[in-house]
Parts: C-alpha cells; sequence; structure tokens
C-alpha cells in the first residue's frame, strides 16, 4: 500500500495516516491478514514521531480494524471484526446529524447530498 | 614523494567534481528543483566552486612538493591534507549559503512538502544476504585457530610498523599483537554487521515519487555491496598480517600482497562510486518529486530530526551512512564508538 503525508497540511498526520488506512481496506488494497509495518518502521519512513503513528495505529486498533501485536507486528482484521454495530450505527447517526445540518444551512440540497454519497461509493468501489 | 602527489590530487578532484556528479535536485547539500539546475546562477556557483579547488590543489601541490625536497618529515604531508580539509569545508560553506541564497531567491513553495512511501518497499531484497557474513566469521575463526594452533612458533618480538626505507621500527609483544588484531577483526565485522541491519531499515528516500522505488533498492544494495567491500578489506588486511605473524607467509610478502588487494580495493571503489552517483543522477527530478528536507540537514550535511526515530540513515548523496543527531540514541552509540575507539589506542 503506498502512503502519502502531506507534512504541511492542518490535518494532522495521524488522521492523514488513519484516513489512508481505512481507504485501503474499504478499496480491499489492505486485506483481512496483511501486515503493517511496525511502528518504529512506519515513522522513520515518514520522518514522523513514533506517538504519532503510535495514535493512528491505536485508534484505529479501537475501531476493529488493526490487531497491534508486539510480536506478530501490525495486522488488519477480518470484516466481522469491524462491521457495522448498534454502538457504531448510534455514532454514526450524531456525525450524519452535525454533518447533514451545517449542509442544509449552507444550501445543500439532498438530491446534491445523494450525488456526493453516491460519488464516494463509486470511488471506494463498493 | 610521487605516490603522496598522487592520492592528493585524488582527493583533490573528488572534491573538485563533486558538485557535477551529484543529484541534479541537490547542489551543496541545498535541496532545489531539478529542472533549475543548469540555470546560471547556480552554474556559476559551481564552476567558481570547481576553479577555486583546482586553482588552491596546484598551489598546494606545489609547496608540498617544494617544502618536501628541503625538509624529509611524515608532519608535511599530514599538515598538507589538514590544509585541505580546512579549505575543501571552507570552500564548501562559501557554496552552500550561495546557494541557499539563490535558492531563496526563488521563492519556491514548500506546498509540495508530501512524503510518499511504499508498505512493501521492503518486500524484495535491499541489502545483501544474511549468509554473505559467514565469510567473515570464517576468516575470524579461521585466524583464531592458526594464533592457537601455531602459538610456540611465533617469535616473542612481532614487528607492527615500517617506515618508508623498509625497515621495521616498532615491535610489540606476540600476546598483545594477536589479541589486539583477533579484537580488530571481530569489531570490523561487528561494525559491518551493524551498517547492515541499518541498510536492511534504512529509510525510504522517494523523493516524493513512487517511480522512484526501483532505483531507491538498487541504490541501497549498491550501499550495502560497497560496505561489504570495505569491511571486507580491513578483515583480509588483518588476515594477512595474522599469516605473517604465524610465520606462514614472510612478512615482505604480506606487505606485497596488502599493497595488491589496496590497489584492487581503490579500482573497485572508484568504479562503485561511479556507480551509485549514475543510478543517483537518475532519480526522478521534476518538481513533483520536490520534497525540502533541507530544515533537517544542517549545513545541508548534519541531519537533526528530532521527531524522526531513525538513528542511523543514508546520507544524502547515497553513498554511505551518517547519524541522526536529533536522536539520543545517536549519542550513546557515538560515545560507546569513541570510548572503544580511545581504548584500544591506550592499550596500543
Amino acid at each position: 500500500m503506498v502512503i502519502i503525508v502531506d507534512l504541511n497540511s492542518e490535518t494532522p498526520i495521524y488522521i492523514q495516516l488513519q484516513n489512508q488506512i481505512i481507504k485501503a481496506i474499504a478499496k480491499s488494497e489492505l486485506k483481512c491478514g496483511d501486515t503493517l509495518p511496525s511502528v518504529r518502521q512506519l515513522a522513520s519512513d515518514l520522518g514522523v514521531n513514533l506517538h504519532t503513528v503510535n495514535k493512528a495505529y491505536n485508534n484505529l486498533k479501537q475501531e476493529g480494524f488493526l490487531t497491534v501485536n508486539r510480536r506478530k507486528g501490525v495486522n488488519v482484521n477480518a470484516k466481522e471484526v469491524y462491521q457495522a454495530n448498534e454502538e457504531y450505527l448510534k455514532a454514526l447517526d450524531e456525525e450524519m446529524d452535525i454533518l447533514v445540518t451545517k449542509a442544509i444551512v449552507r444550501g445543500i440540497s439532498a438530491e446534491e447530498l445523494e450525488e456526493k454519497i453516491r460519488k464516494i461509493y463509486e470511488s471506494v468501489g463498493e | 614523494m610521487i605516490l603522496d602527489i598522487f592520492v592528493l590530487w585524488l582527493i583533490i578532484l573528488i572534491i573538485a567534481i563533486e558538485p557535477f556528479v551529484s543529484n541534479r535536485s541537490l547542489m551543496f547539500g541545498v535541496r532545489i528543483h531539478g529542472e533549475k539546475y543548469d540555470e546560471i546562477e547556480f552554474r556559476k556557483i559551481r564552476e567558481r566552486y570547481r576553479n577555486l579547488v583546482l586553482a588552491f590543489g596546484i598551489i598546494l601541490s606545489l609547496l608540498y612538493w617544494l617544502i618536501s625536497t628541503i625538509y624529509e618529515s611524515e608532519l608535511i604531508f599530514i599538515l598538507t591534507a589538514v590544509l585541505l580539509l580546512v579549505f575543501a569545508v571552507v570552500n564548501y560553506k562559501i557554496a552552500y549559503d550561495k546557494t541557499k541564497k539563490v535558492k531563496e531567491s526563488y521563492n519556491w513553495k514548500s506546498s509540495e512538502n508530501k512524503v510518499v512511501i511504499d508498505t512493501n518497499f521492503r518486500n524484495d531484497k535491499v541489502a545483501l544476504n544474511n549468509k554473505w557474513y559467514l565469510i567473515h566469521i570464517g576468516v575470524i575463526v579461521i585466524a583464531s585457530y592458526l594464533c592457537f594452533s601455531r602459538y610456540a612458533m611465533i617469535p616473542e618480538e612481532v614487528p607492527v610498523n615500517m617506515n618508508s626505507n623498509g625497515d621495521f621500527t616498532i615491535y610489540m609483544t606476540k600476546d598483545k599483537v594477536l589479541f589486539i588484531t583477533l579484537l580488530i577483526q571481530f569489531f570490523t565485522f561487528a561494525l559491518m554487521f551493524a551498517i547492515h541491519q541499518a541498510i536492511k531499515n534504512s529509510k525510504q528516500d522517494l523523493s516524493g515519487d513512487l517511480n522512484n522505488l526501483e532505483s531507491e533498492r538498487k541504490i541501497l544494495m549498491t550501499l550495502s555491496k560497497l560496505i561489504y567491500g570495505i569491511f571486507s578489506l580491513v578483515q583480509i588486511f588483518f588476515f594477512i598480517s595474522i599469516l605473517s605473524y604465524c610465520q606462514i607467509i614472510t612478512y615482505e610478502k604480506s606487505i606485497v600482497i596488502s599493497q595488491a588487494f589496496f590497489i584492487i580495493f581503490t579500482v573497485g571503489l572508484i568504479i562503485s562510486l561511479f556507480v551509485i552517483l549514475k543510478r543517483y543522477k537518475n532519480i526522478s527530478v521534476g518538481s513533483k518529486s520536490y520534497v525540502d528536507d533541507d530544515k533537517y540537514w544542517k549545513y545541508g550535511i548534519i541531519y537533526f530530526n528530532k521527531n524522526d526515530p531513525t538513528v542511523v540513515i543514508k546520507k544524502r548523496y547515497g553513498i554511505g551512512v551518517t547519524f541522526n543527531f536529533g536522536n539520543k540514541i545517536t549519542y550513546v552509540i557515538c560515545s560507546f564508538i569513541i570510548v572503544i575507539t580511545v581504548a584500544l589506542v591506550m592499550f596500543l
């Protein structure tokens, strides 16, 4: 998998990392059981702090995408582990609520929003 | 005398051509846009630098020749080498400052400061296979075996230094010499092993462009071979001296063999330097691949990045490795090396 980090971006590096790994999983570039570089290796390659990579991996671990093991390294979990559950749906509702409300305030129609969602689905290849 | 001047000029020429053979996106340790490399301002700096080195080289070698015809002392060559070194540093610094100034006048945006890596980078080989170490271990084992089995045959006093007339000047007891020689062989191996591990885990330097993946792998592989070659030569030198201490070959023969190896090595080294530099030139230089890492490279050569957990890093020109001086572990390793060196010198 290719990782691109913009050091000048306003988005924190750990979020950039997180998002790219999730995208790679969605696009099946990363499959169940695939290994990611160790924290030290990835931090060294990117020239960023160990904590930055650690934070990204830990967040992904909490969301169920990765298993971080000191010995075996970092692995991508099976789909069943991170499939949508009630807790996730609740969080999604909250996030969607504010996201969609913001869009409504700024005058974006329901069709436009649907179109945007469809485009994301297409780009991922679902 | 002729050899001295030959060595002097070899160094002078290497210093003089350095900015002309290195990567187009790197000039005197300053990152620039590759396509601007041939602009007149940059060319002027390079040419001035080269002319100064050559002019200084001519004056220096004339002076050396004049003085050494009057006095005969090893000190003169050392002094000449130090003078050359000081000049090289000052001249480099001037060129570095000038390049920086010109770069600033271009006002390049650093918005393109993206790091690109491929997590599969190390799936293909980037360093020599571990089995190559076995040869070194074998040499050390054979050397130790010879020392023990032929211990009685070794004379009590062993010559360790020879002057230019071919007379031995310094003698040492055999225990000391054998111990130190074997110790150096072991440290040579350990150091080579450590550097190889560092190369295997080396940072991916793709200059923000995935097309550089293959060439970057090749650069690391060549570097790995180069390091292996240099350390093998040191190992051979000490193995030959063990052979001569054990009376398997004469001292005179051992010196001839060492000199032959030295010549083969020098030729090999120059060839591999050109191979690496040529590979480096091929790394794409479009404006897309511009990653401004200047702030991490003090004076263009000393790597200092507190955030980077890397300890040993490949030099920017691709030849050799250096330390990350922003990492505490570097200072631990450096002081360890200094302590060992000082202990060895005191012991001698």
